[in-house]
């Protein structure tokens, strides 16, 4: 069978049911999963619907159906999370959080960065929404904090294809297809397409 | 050529026990204590928080809370 992906069509805006909301997040799975595996890993990456209540699932590689990390073409591991909802009356699919982790072998403790992003954090919270963490201490640092827990602000959304090119362009991790470049490009246009869609509205901004 | 609409494949589902379970596993296995625990400890501030395990963990506990 072909399966062609329809990036097109993933601009979604307000979706009326639940079964909207399901194929939409599995498109996204698709987003996310062609420029994981035009790069960085064959691995698959799905969309796993959290049976709840109200529409809830996530977007990752996964054992059994937990979210969990993948092996990298340079033998090294990431892992990768996107959990969706639906926000504002309108129903937009929204990304919740999302963990962008570069690890040097299959145990979170090796991790090396990691980039997350929490849209609705559980209150006080008094840091960047979309950090960085970056697991080393530089020997000019004094503060007080252990810099590895420093939420180093990371604008307003890292996407997995600026993600993915770090990983190609600066730690040497071999790209799968030759084609890597365009096809993040494609899949990170889309992204943003609805990105600067919602900021123009002032209620959706994050 | 194939039409892409037709390919419905049903989409996977976990359930909160399904998610349980697996923290459950994975916080006995790394943290010595079980999923409610793991989730009380991590509500009163009693877990580092950037720990990467606690932090891989609290994953999958804002899943079922």
């Amino acid at each position: 069978m072909i399966r062609r992906l329809r990036i097109s069509r993933f601009s979604p805006g307000s979706l009326r049911s639940d079964a909207q909301a399901e194929r939409t997040a599995r498109e996204f799975g698709d987003l996310v999963g062609r420029a994981v595996n035009a790069t960085v890993s064959p691995a698959p990456i799905r969309f796993i619907r959290n049976e709840r209540e109200y529409f809830d699932g996530f977007i990752a590689h996964v054992d059994g159906k937990i979210p969990a990390r993948l092996p990298l073409t340079n033998g090294r591991y990431m892992f990768v999370y996107h959990r969706l909802g639906l926000r504002r009356p309108e129903r937009y699919l929204t990304t919740l959080e999302y963990g962008y982790w570069y690890q040097a072998n299959a145990d979170p403790a090796s991790w090396i960065f990691r980039y997350e992003y929490q849209r609705e954090p559980k209150l006080p919270y008094r840091y960047a929404r979309c950090h960085v963490h970056v697991n080393a201490a530089p020997a000019t640092y004094a503060g007080v904090t252990e810099f590895s827990k420093l939420h180093l602000p990371a604008g307003d959304r890292v996407t997995v294809e600026s993600f993915l090119r770090h990983l190609i362009e600066e730690h040497d991790v071999p790209p799968i297809s030759p084609k890597w470049e365009k096809i993040l490009d494609e899949t990170e246009a889309a992204f943003r397409k609805i990105q600067n869609r919602r900021a123009r509205d002032p209620a959706d901004s994050n | 050529m194939a039409i892409v609409e037709d390919d419905y494949v049903p989409t996977e589902t976990v359930t909160a026990g399904e998610l349980r379970a697996a923290l459950d596993s994975l916080s006995s296995e790394r943290m010595g204590m079980t999923a409610d625990g793991f989730i009380a400890a991590l509500e009163e501030g009693q877990l580092d928080p950037y720990d990467p395990t606690v932090a891989h963990l609290a994953i999958l506990a804002r899943l079922i809370t």
